[in-house]
């Protein structure tokens, strides 16, 4: 038995072809002598007219081959790619005079939304920036006010401490003056002993002399009776006439609240 | 898809974090420059001060004194009191005799002060020699008397005073 023939038929399709990159027209410019700024817009106008196809069908980029010099020429490279062929973004690798240029191609659309995305990072940034500039303008006059607040304080503190170590030498003072036993000696306590004696005086004594001695108190008085009126201090008469009529009434030292601080 | 789920997942843990970093850095370098750079060694400054304040100041307070009544230099302090006596005794009319202020024996056990004695005679009017007391008693450093003579003459008194004053041996005492 022989197998029955069976028939096949092939369809031939033509494979795509390879898609071939986007060629790059490069021409060199040369720009005469002149200012950097007016250098780059006589070579950009020169790229202009003398693109290879009208400037709706083509991207082009420019660039300077060599660095700006008084009174010389400028070199520049243009780049020109076929915008239906570089899409929306394309990106090649041209010799130009021996030097290898990276070049890359946008179309308006793509260079559109680089600007807008460009303008809302640079509109962003200066929102932060202010935000940032108010926040440290805020801190610089916080701590201003910081200042002057401490500067206040210090000088409560400074009053206070002053008052402290002024109280703290007077206390040392009075405790080295007490242990010297002149508590109670001052002028002023002798002035108001004596101030005592002469308002307390009798009306018809006679008086001779008064002696103060570390507080006690001791009058010469002529005739017998007591030089003083009242209770106010404890008044001693002395058992023998001090002269001929003159007797010596004496006084132990007075208690009295006061400069002094006595009991 | 992948490939995008890593980016989402990057993203979100990514963009927080730089947020939070950078947010913290921000509170920081705020928060050190809204401070004085001394703060804290001024403020342990003040704090020191007003414990001490509070320490002497809510403490007991001595009594009994005239401020300054210690003198701080013992060299010069007699010729001012002599000073100071003879222009109060000129200035109410009487006459003075037998002024003495030398420096005495300052008391070991103690220390601190350094004693000057104090001796002088003075005869006028009663109501003069109690203004020439009066006006000793204000007087810096404070005089202390020991002892006290009045005597009545015929038309005026007579004064016999021996006391002390004193001076710091001590700085700043």
């Amino acid at each position: 038995m022989t197998a029955p023939l069976r028939l096949y038929f092939a369809e031939v399709v033509e494979a795509d072809p390879e898609p071939q990159p986007p060629t790059v027209f490069v021409r060199t410019l040369s720009v005469p002598p002149g200012a950097p700024w007016d250098q780059a817009r006589v070579a950009r106008l020169e790229a202009q007219a003398g693109a290879p196809l009208p400037l709706n069908d083509v991207f082009y980029r420019l660039f300077r081959l060599d660095g700006w010099r008084p009174g010389h020429a400028a070199r520049y490279a243009a780049c020109y790619v076929r915008a239906e062929e570089a899409g929306a973004a394309f990106q090649a690798k041209v010799e130009v005079g021996g030097r290898t240029l990276q070049v890359r191609f946008l179309s308006a659309k793509a260079r559109n939304r680089r600007a807008l995305r460009l303008g809302a990072a640079a509109v962003a940034t200066a929102v932060l920036a202010f935000l940032a500039g108010g926040a440290v303008t805020s801190a610089l006059s916080l701590r201003a006010e910081v200042a002057d607040r401490l500067a206040v304080v210090e000088r409560m503190a400074a009053v206070d401490a002053h008052a402290a170590q002024g109280r703290a030498r007077a206390n040392a003072q009075a405790r080295l003056l007490d242990a010297e036993g002149v508590r109670g000696r001052s002028l002023t306590s002798v002035l108001s002993d004596l101030a005592w004696a002469s308002s307390a005086k009798m009306p018809g004594a006679t008086i001779e002399a008064v002696h103060w001695d570390r507080g006690a108190l001791a009058v010469e008085v002529r005739g017998e009776g007591a030089p003083f009126a009242g209770s106010e201090r404890a008044l001693v008469k002395q058992p023998k006439p001090l002269r001929p009529g003159v007797r010596l009434w004496t006084s132990p030292p007075a208690g009295r609240p006061g400069q002094d601080g006595r009991p | 898809m992948i490939r995008k789920g890593k980016f989402t997942a990057n993203a979100l843990v990514g963009v927080p974090a730089v947020v939070g970093i950078t947010a913290l850095a921000m509170f920081l370098a705020l928060w050190l420059i809204a401070q004085p750079s001394d703060l804290t060694q001024r403020m342990a400054r003040i704090d020191q001060q007003t414990a001490l304040a509070e320490t002497v100041l809510t403490g007991e307070r001595a009594h009994g004194y005239l401020a300054g009544a210690v003198c701080q230099d013992a060299r010069t302090a007699p010729d001012l009191v002599r000073q100071r006596l003879k222009s109060a005794a000129v200035a109410k009319g009487l006459a003075l005799a037998n002024v003495s202020a030398a420096p005495g024996a300052p008391n070991e056990a103690i220390g601190g002060l350094e004693p000057i004695s104090l001796a002088f005679e003075a005869s006028g009017p009663y109501d003069a020699v109690i203004g020439l007391l009066g006006a000793l008693a204000q007087a810096q450093p404070q005089v202390f008397a020991d002892t006290v003579d009045l005597k009545s003459q015929v038309s005026s008194v007579s004064l016999k005073f021996t006391g002390r004053l004193f001076c710091s041996t001590t700085a700043r005492l």
